[in-house]
């Protein structure tokens, strides 16, 4: 450590903290894109890392499947049983969606909330301090991908994509503990949908949580939870998770839940993401929006979060 | 050649913090602590430490201000800290050259110092509401022993890279 307190050294010092809290402050920001230096080292490592994770994931895949073998019995066994339940259900899925397109047709709704299209992408890097919950994909804007359009796996959503350059994007998993992290949801009851929002995880119970239920709502354990396709560009009806637990909000207005994701967030190899196809809800509402923010023009300059609570009360009243 | 020997190998020790590791040591659900790998820390304080606070100190603020844009979204704490610890662990005397573990216990200062700044960054932004007590229990002690173990094995073929790129400079001013 020579001649720490030196002067010079000293004002250094000084001057590069001045500059550590610019630039901290500076990207904590809401920012509707990243600058073009970001883009350029994130794609330019983004290639190589590319290159890289393909045959990485393969060998890690290897391994997996090694371990797999070993319980294939047993996983035979559970599947065989689950068949004819599958069989059955697949039938009725089928007359229900007839039913459905039949019943589409007969009001003249050709766009719904659940229609979208599906971009695949390989996961070619995490973040390795996991202070933040962040993934990396290998496309962006040039096949695409926008700002918080919702991220896929099989099992269900594991977030939305944070920024996109040129060709990788970041997505911000629903882990991430970050504030501006939330998501529009809905509690599939055995009446009317209840409207909430996924805030985040909670660190101490270890699953995402559910706030802003209404006090009426006729909620209990075990329920599923959805996107509602109410903000945003998520469509309507991805799952989330399961309700493992309510309990009142410090205010004892609404309520909160606990719940246990659908999907792995961890052992992320190939991710989708989705992109809505219809705009908005229908003509009322969107009529509804432009009388009251009359002057803005466009989807694209409308405030995300505004729009959500916007969306928010009117879906949830018709 | 060897001049883009460095910047290759401390790119390749990136690369594999964030893609490799990442993929074959997937962080779970249950574990109670969290692996974070600092490879490219280690090979800045052998820089710092083999060819001097100056050099060792632009490889951090560089790996750092890619480890910001690429992994996380948050600009200039691993900028900072990099090239903090890049010039505390300068000690360049020839005593510390030849020395095994002193530059493995600097290391281990360095991965405490390091692990210690960003904790206190995020802490102070809100990005992370644990106490001190826990980030050491979760944090710092795997820390400590998952990148110590590296170390104990990088160490050496760092050292002998460096005399090897000594001996050809020594061999191209004559």
């Amino acid at each position: 450590m020579p001649h720490f307190f030196s002067n010079k050294r000293l004002i250094l010092l000084m001057v590069s903290i001045i500059v550590l809290v610019a630039l901290i402050g500076f990207s904590m920001r809401e920012r509707e894109s990243a600058t073009w230096p970001e883009k350029f080292v994130r794609d330019s490592t983004g290639v190589v890392q590319s290159v890289l994770s393909r045959p990485a994931h393969f060998v890690a895949g290897f391994f997996g499947d090694i371990v797999d073998v070993t319980n294939v019995y047993e996983e035979n066994k559970l599947l065989k049983s689950r068949m004819e339940e599958f069989a059955s259900l697949s039938a009725e899925l089928e007359s229900t969606k007839q039913e459905n397109d039949t019943l589409k047709e007969m009001i003249d709704s050709k766009e719904s909330l659940m229609n979208y299209t599906t971009r695949s992408a390989l996961v070619i890097h995490r973040t390795p301090d996991r202070w933040t919950e962040t993934i990396g994909i290998n496309k962006g804007a040039q096949d695409g991908l926008e700002k918080d359009m919702a991220v896929v796996t099989s099992e269900g959503l594991i977030g939305k994509v944070d920024t996109a350059s040129e060709f990788t994007s970041t997505v911000q998993l629903l882990s991430d503990g970050n504030r501006t992290n939330r998501v529009s949801a809905m509690v599939n009851t055995d009446n009317e949908p209840v409207y909430a929002f996924i805030e985040g995880w909670d660190e101490e119970r270890e699953g995402l949580m559910l706030r802003k239920i209404e006090s009426d709502a006729e909620i209990e354990e075990g329920q599923m939870v959805m996107t509602s396709g109410l903000g945003g560009v998520f469509p309507r009806g991805l799952a989330i998770g399961e309700i493992t637990s309510i309990s009142p909000d410090e205010y004892g207005l609404t309520y909160n839940a606990l719940i246990e994701p659908a999907a792995d967030y961890y052992n992320l190899e190939q991710v989708n993401v989705i992109e809505r196809t219809s705009e908005t809800l229908d003509e009322d509402i969107e009529e509804q929006t432009d009388d009251e923010e009359d002057g803005e023009d466009g989807e694209d300059d409308e405030d995300p979060i505004e729009l959500e609570e916007d969306d928010f009360e009117s879906g949830g009243t018709s | 050649m060897i001049r883009f020997g460095l910047p290759l190998l401390v790119f390749a020790l990136f690369l594999i913090e964030g893609t490799l590791f990442q993929i074959f040591v997937p962080p779970s659900f249950e574990r109670e602590i969290v692996l974070v790998p600092r490879l490219t820390l280690i090979a800045i304080v052998m820089i710092s430490i083999f060819r001097g606070a100056g050099l060792g100190m632009l490889y951090g603020v560089v790996v750092g201000l890619f480890y910001d844009f690429v992994y996380t979204d948050l600009i200039g704490v691993y900028m900072f800290s990099l090239g903090f610890v890049a010039y505390i662990s300068s000690f360049t005397f020839t005593a510390v050259r030849t020395s095994y573990w002193w530059q493995f216990l600097i290391t281990l200062g360095a991965l405490f110092v390091l692990e210690w700044m960003t904790y206190g960054l995020h802490y102070v932004i809100g990005n992370t509401d644990i106490i001190f007590e826990e980030f050491f229990m979760t944090r710092m002690l795997p820390s400590w022993m998952l990148n110590g173990l590296v170390a104990l094995l990088l160490l050496y073929p760092f050292q002998q890279f460096f005399h090897k790129l000594k001996e050809l400079e020594e061999l191209q001013q004559r």
